[in-house]
């Protein structure tokens, strides 16, 4: 199997190499020397790098640090707009809807008031001749007249129900 | 040599080394889990450039963030470019970003060659 090397395999090769000559007996103090003053140079190299790559992580780690707070900062500015815009939509919800209340209301009462005359009509040309012709008392058609006029409040809630379920089907159609 | 192209990714920058345009370019972010894996492949082409270059090469860093093995890459594809000749360095960095610039300084200090400081257009 390849063992996954790192960045600093060129530096740990070193290291090896010059391990492998301490350890051995047969080499010549010259080439020990000469091997040790190759380390002294490599770690004067790495040092240096060691350096300068410490110092620019740093650098940028703090630049992602203050990326990440710039973020949180908007986050929560984004949250504060949000709800805010949360609670005008209910208000503009609520609105909307007494709007739409209001103009089922005048809807249903313009019904009503047409349901009223077609009663109005109906009675006075078709039943209260009827009520004439078939009864003596004088207050039969009047209390007629009065169960119509009794009448026309639940018609009106009546009809105002159907239309609010018809307008608030329609909202909900939208996309 | 042939065209080194490596498109971008989410972590890793966009290489493009055109030696037919005297154009070499690593730009973009640069934060891999393998750095080593992903780099080793452009400083293997770098090494084999470095013994025919061409008689200019522009050499352009475009960075906007890289992780601290990247930038121990960056300092050997830097040691790397040392043996070129005819080369400009072009570090390009945003005119707020005083931390990429600050860094090339750095680089700066280890190389034997000047890194050119370049505000982004």
């Amino acid at each position: 199997m390849t063992k996954k090397l790192n960045v600093f395999h060129k530096e740990a090769s070193i290291l090896e190499k010059v391990k492998q000559d301490i350890g051995d007996e047969s080499i010549s103090k010259e080439t020990l020397e000469k091997s040790y003053q190759d380390l002294a140079s490599h770690y004067e190299k790495l040092l240096k790098e060691t350096k300068v790559l410490t110092s620019v992580s740093d650098r940028l780690h703090t630049k992602l640090n203050d990326a990440n707070q710039q973020l949180n900062i908007q986050k929560n500015e984004i949250g504060e707009v949000n709800e805010e815009l949360q609670l005008n939509n209910q208000v503009l919800q609520d609105t909307i809807n007494m709007l739409m209340k209001a103009k089922v209301g005048q809807k249903a009462s313009s019904i009503v008031l047409l349901i009223a005359i077609v009663l109005f009509i109906f009675s006075e040309w078709f039943i209260e001749p009827i009520i004439e012709e078939n009864t003596t008392s004088e207050y039969t058609g009047l209390f007629l007249k009065g169960i119509i006029a009794l009448l026309l409040k639940p018609i009106d809630i009546v009809i105002e129900r159907f239309l609010m379920r018809r307008a608030m089907r329609n909202v909900n159609k939208q996309p | 040599m042939d065209r080194l192209y490596i498109k971008a990714t989410e972590n890793t920058p966009k290489i493009d080394f055109n030696p037919s345009l005297e154009q070499f370019e690593i730009s973009g972010k640069s934060i891999p889990e393998d750095s080593l894996g992903f780099y080793n492949p452009v400083m293997d082409w770098l090494e084999e450039y470095a013994k025919s270059p061409s008689g200019r090469t522009v050499f352009s860093f475009k960075l906007e963030y890289f992780n601290t093995s990247s930038s121990k890459v960056i300092l050997d594809i830097l040691y790397i470019l040392e043996k070129i000749s005819g080369l400009v360095v072009n570090w390009y960095y945003d005119e707020d970003d005083e931390d990429m610039e600050e860094t090339a300084s750095e680089f700066n200090e280890v190389v034997d060659f000047e890194i050119n400081l370049v505000i982004n257009e």
